[in-house]
């Protein structure tokens, strides 16, 4: 078995944006549109400051709340733990949005919701995802974890990281911060259920609507107070 | 509220149910992630070299379907490491650009004003060529100055310049690292001196950043060298992204080189410098002592503000880490009027731990010439050829900075840079003569120089103003013809010589046809120009390609072997530092003094500045009330040149002002308010980011923003023009002066 995950050294990140940056040229996005961001946390007291700089995309959830959410299956896990969206099956509700804990879509020109897909075909053919191989300072590592001579299962097993839980992504502890600063684990969260409920039965006529009651009442609390964008 | 946010609020019902989308025009139509580009559109790559900003990183272009699809670093370049930084990814955002420059035009209405109608090639050229006539046989060649940002363009640029006997040719140096050429080029005789950051053990930043300032290689190898353990200390009043990575010092502005002195003092007292490498291999020691003798760690923290034990433990840590151990020379320098004499203390203390021609040190760039003279080497580079040019007409008069006039500071201005904001003197004041007309490539002055306020003034005076560019710059918005440049993936470029610790010939080749068809490239559009203007002869090649040729052939190359690897680095050659294996080795062959000695006291700094060796000088700092203002790079953008690039845009448009909490508390200002910045003369509109990351003494903003010329439609008039607010100040040896401005902040 394939199982993709990626791993990243914020401690390694100098916030030059070169990732988010390539994964739109790769993907032809426009300049509005991109799948990864850098959260940068400064702490301390003049002059004993800290600064780490947090790379943040698609966590590739285990269990993902935005496939949970989606009433006609767009949004569907891989077996090899890519999340990816069939565009031509998505109906813009846009309940994938407001489930995702990590902030980790953002909607195209055609409203379409998109995210990052670990590059899933550019690496069926032999590449790498865009943001690993353009960074300058190596703060990425992607690979199949499921492959013990991989890159990633060996940088796995020979240094301190911490996995988000329920998701396919690595982290290695920021040395000047506490690890809060990372992404929390996946906890679908509580109105996912609601929408879930909500999005099953209906037919796909009248879920414009519902979603737009739906979301604009429950999510509002749980949403904003998840969102940890420090851009 | 970024665009994230936005949406997740309208989608929550907190900013309404309509999802606004700004659609910004890429040709590239956006595909979601699961069409990757059909099977049968074959993906070609071009080897290249990048223009985002001026480093020509070695490229990898993917080609698909005639579009540029995406860029990467070149996988051939070892010292890149196939690695690219943000503005390299967004090569096709600017190329795809429907906002650049696409035709010929001629200004109709005031100056300013932005009225232009399109003219065809031919009719551009005749009116410069006409325009340009008259002004030489009124007022003389000199009366034209050229100024471009540095670059492969200036052999075609300067060629006009030198056709009608113009000595006024300047690069965009002085507004960048002149201090430090000047300071290379009076102790070891060139230039051409790089450090080997990746292998050093100690390294100290004073205001350098190379963490947003990006140069590729150097960057890696800092990270490189931070990865294995290296110390990385950081002298700046603000808390750059560099100085996150080690220790932070926030030292008080211009007083740098009170902290190198007292390092060299503390050398010298404890007797911790390579005594051998001195007395070996350089001049001048004896007088450095008696500069630095009272230079005390306890004198320099009342002048830095850094307590006297930190001076005495980095003096110490850094010399116990000799010969690894790098004192940063610096890029973007000019700090104060004198700051060559900061270049050259920081040089003398770096030599003073024998740190030359050693992995981890600093070393002669070795392009073919250097490595010819190791018989071991002959043979295997041979240097680029030259493109011969009939004698130009020997200029009637000197150039309008005093470059080269001996017995005053200017005698040390390099002839090939000059003093460029002289030209804004000359022309508002007729000193020493009167300029009429400027011809600008690749360079923005309004926002590049300093005081843009009197650049404007300056610009109105002109008779001709012409501006090679890619966008309707600021300063393109006042000119009397403007020629649209096409980008640097659309054109060949006269092959480079990038050597390091080896010969490197990188080449620049076309990697889409023009993108807008009425867009030249430099050699071409200064060829027909000149051939308009009968300078013909002075442009001997039919095209680019044989002009490569001509460089080519004499260095044993072919353009088709340039273009298999878009870079050419001799084979079987491997780098080489000349004091590696042998530390008392000749250095004969890289110190290109006449004395062959790496000279800290230098008679002809003496002759032209009375300083022979660094002296202090103290100035003044921020009295109550005021903050000293400081500036400085991000990784996002290239100085005034990128800001107008969609997908660098969308990343950052704005440049709010660092203020500490501690000020901006007494002045009543909260992150995000409103401000007004005051330098006296100039005021400026901005917005406040309260932070702990700066001197409460110091503000500061990154630099390239506030832009006033409306087709520049993504910036325009966001953020803070640095340059509104600093004077034009020239220093010593024709330097910008960008730490000596002070201003006062108030809530808009």
């Amino acid at each position: 078995m394939t199982k993709y995950a990626m791993c990243i050294d914020p401690n390694k990140c100098i916030g030059c944006n070169a990732c988010r940056i390539a994964c739109q040229m790769q993907w032809s996005l426009s300049p509005a549109v991109y799948f990864n961001r850098l959260e940068e946390h400064v702490e301390g007291e003049y002059p004993k400051l800290s600064r780490v700089i947090v790379p943040v995309q698609c966590q590739h959830c285990d269990q993902p709340p935005c496939e949970k959410v989606c009433p006609t299956k767009a949004t569907y896990k891989r077996e090899d733990g890519v999340v990816l969206i069939d565009s031509d099956k998505c109906i813009k509700c846009k309940y994938c949005m407001a489930a995702c804990p990590y902030n980790a879509r953002v909607l195209n020109e055609d409203g379409l919701p998109q995210k990052c897909s670990f590059c899933a075909d550019y690496v069926a053919k032999g590449g790498i995802p865009a943001c690993v191989s353009t960074c300058m300072c190596k703060v990425r590592i992607f690979g199949d974890i499921d492959d013990p001579g991989s890159e990633i299962s060996e940088y796995l097993a020979s240094h301190q990281t911490v996995r988000i839980q329920g998701t396919s992504m690595y982290y290695v502890p920021p040395v000047k911060m506490d690890s809060s600063v990372l992404p929390p684990a996946c906890v679908t969260p509580i109105h996912v259920n609601v929408l879930k409920d909500v999005a099953q039965p209906v037919s796909k006529g009248i879920l414009g609507l519902a979603a737009a009651a739906v979301v604009g009442g429950v999510v509002l609390n749980n949403a904003k107070g998840g969102d940890k964008n420090h851009e | 509220m970024n665009r994230r946010q936005f949406l997740k609020s309208a989608l929550l019902g907190a900013g309404g149910t309509a999802i606004a989308i700004s659609g910004f025009g890429t040709l590239t139509k956006a595909a979601p992630p699961s069409s990757i580009a059909a099977e049968n559109n074959q993906e070609t790559t071009v080897f290249s070299a990048c223009e985002m900003c001026r480093n020509q990183c070695p490229i990898a272009v993917k080609v698909v379907n005639g579009k540029v699809s995406k860029i990467e670093g070149n996988p051939h370049d070892a010292d890149f490491g196939g690695v690219l930084c943000a503005r390299g990814n967004a090569g096709p955002s600017l190329l795809y650009d429907p906002q650049r420059l696409k035709k010929p035009m001629l200004r109709t209405g005031e100056r300013g004003t932005g009225k232009y109608k399109e003219v065809s090639w031919d009719e551009a050229y005749t009116y410069i060529a006409e325009k340009l006539k008259v002004i030489q046989q009124n007022d003389g060649g000199e009366a034209v100055a050229f100024a471009s940002r540095k670059g492969p363009h200036d052999w075609f640029f300067r060629t006009i310049a030198q056709g009608i006997g113009s000595p006024n040719m300047f690069s965009h140096e002085a507004t960048c690292p002149l201090t430090r050429s000047v300071a290379l080029d009076s102790m070891f005789g060139v230039e051409g001196i790089a450090a080997d950051y990746g292998n050093a053990k100690y390294i100290v930043s004073i205001g350098r950043n190379w963490l947003e300032g990006i140069h590729v290689a150097q960057t890696r190898g800092i990270m490189k060298a931070v990865g294995n353990g290296a110390k990385l200390v950081v002298l700046d009043p603000r808390f750059s992204v560099t100085a996150s990575m080690g220790e932070w010092v926030p030292i008080k502005g211009a007083t740098d080189l009170a902290f190198v002195m007292a390092m060299a003092n503390v050398m010298i007292a404890e007797e911790k410098y390579d005594k051998d490498f001195v007395e070996r291999y350089t001049s001048g020691f004896d007088q450095w002592k008696v500069a630095v003798k009272d230079k005390t760690p306890e004198w320099a923290e009342k002048e830095t503000g850094i307590p006297q034990e930190t001076i005495l433990r980095i003096a110490r840590e850094f010399a116990e880490s000799r010969p690894k151990a790098i004192l940063d020379f610096g890029w973007r320098t000019g700090l104060a009027p004198n700051d060559y004499q900061l270049r050259r203390a920081i040089m003398i203390v770096n030599m003073m731990v024998g740190n030359f021609e050693t992995p981890g040190g600093y070393y002669r760039v070795k392009n073919a010439s250097v490595v010819n003279r190791f018989p071991e080497m002959t043979g295997l580079a041979k240097a680029l050829g030259a493109v011969s040019q009939p004698a130009f007409p020997k200029p009637v008069t000197s150039r309008i900075d005093g470059t080269g006039i001996k017995g005053i500071p200017s005698q040390l201005i390099p002839e090939g840079d000059g003093a460029v904001g002289q030209i804004t003197e000359s022309i508002l004041t007729g000193q020493p003569y009167q300029i009429k007309a400027w011809m600008v490539h690749r360079f923005n002055p309004v926002i590049s120089l300093p005081e843009s306020d009197r650049v404007i003034e300056a610009l109105k005076k002109l008779d001709l103003l012409v501006v090679c560019d890619l966008y309707m710059t600021d300063t393109a918005m006042f000119a009397d013809v403007i020629l649209p440049e096409c980008t640097y993936l659309e054109r060949y470029e006269q092959v480079y010589d990038m050597s390091g610790l080896m010969p490197k010939y990188v080449l620049r080749q076309p990697a889409v046809p023009l993108v807008y068809p009425d867009t030249k490239p430099a050699w071409r559009i200064y060829k027909e120009l000149g051939e308009k203007m009968g300078l013909g002869q002075y442009f001997p090649y039919a095209d680019i390609v044989d002009f490569i040729n001509q460089q080519l052939t004499p260095a044993g190359l072919t353009l088709n072997q340039m273009k298999e690897k878009g870079v050419w680095i001799p084979v079987g050659m491997k780098p080489f530092y000349i004091r590696e294996n042998d530390p008392t080795a000749s250095l004969d062959n890289v110190v290109s003094k006449p004395s062959k000695k790496i000279e800290f006291y230098s008679e002809e700094v003496q002759e032209a500045t009375k300083q022979g060796i660094p002296q202090y000088k103290q100035y003044p700092q921020p009295e109550e009330g005021k903050f000293r203002f400081v500036q400085g790079k991000v990784a996002v953008h290239t100085n005034a040149g990128t800001i107008n690039v969609p997908v660098l845009n969308e990343v950052m448009s704005q440049n709010p002002l660092w203020i500490h909490k501690i000020s901006a508390d007494k002045l009543g200002i909260r992150d995000g308010d409103a401000i007004i910045i005051s330098a006296g003369k100039y005021e400026h509109k901005g917005t406040a980011k309260v932070t702990q990351g700066i001197r409460p003494d110091t503000v500061f903003c990154y630099h390239g923003f506030g832009r006033i010329s409306p087709e520049l439609k993504r910036a325009y008039g966001k953020g803070i023009n640095d340059n509104k607010l600093i004077p034009n100040e020239i220093g010593e040896v024709g330097n910008v002066c960008t730490s000596m401005t002070f201003v006062t902040v108030k809530k808009a």
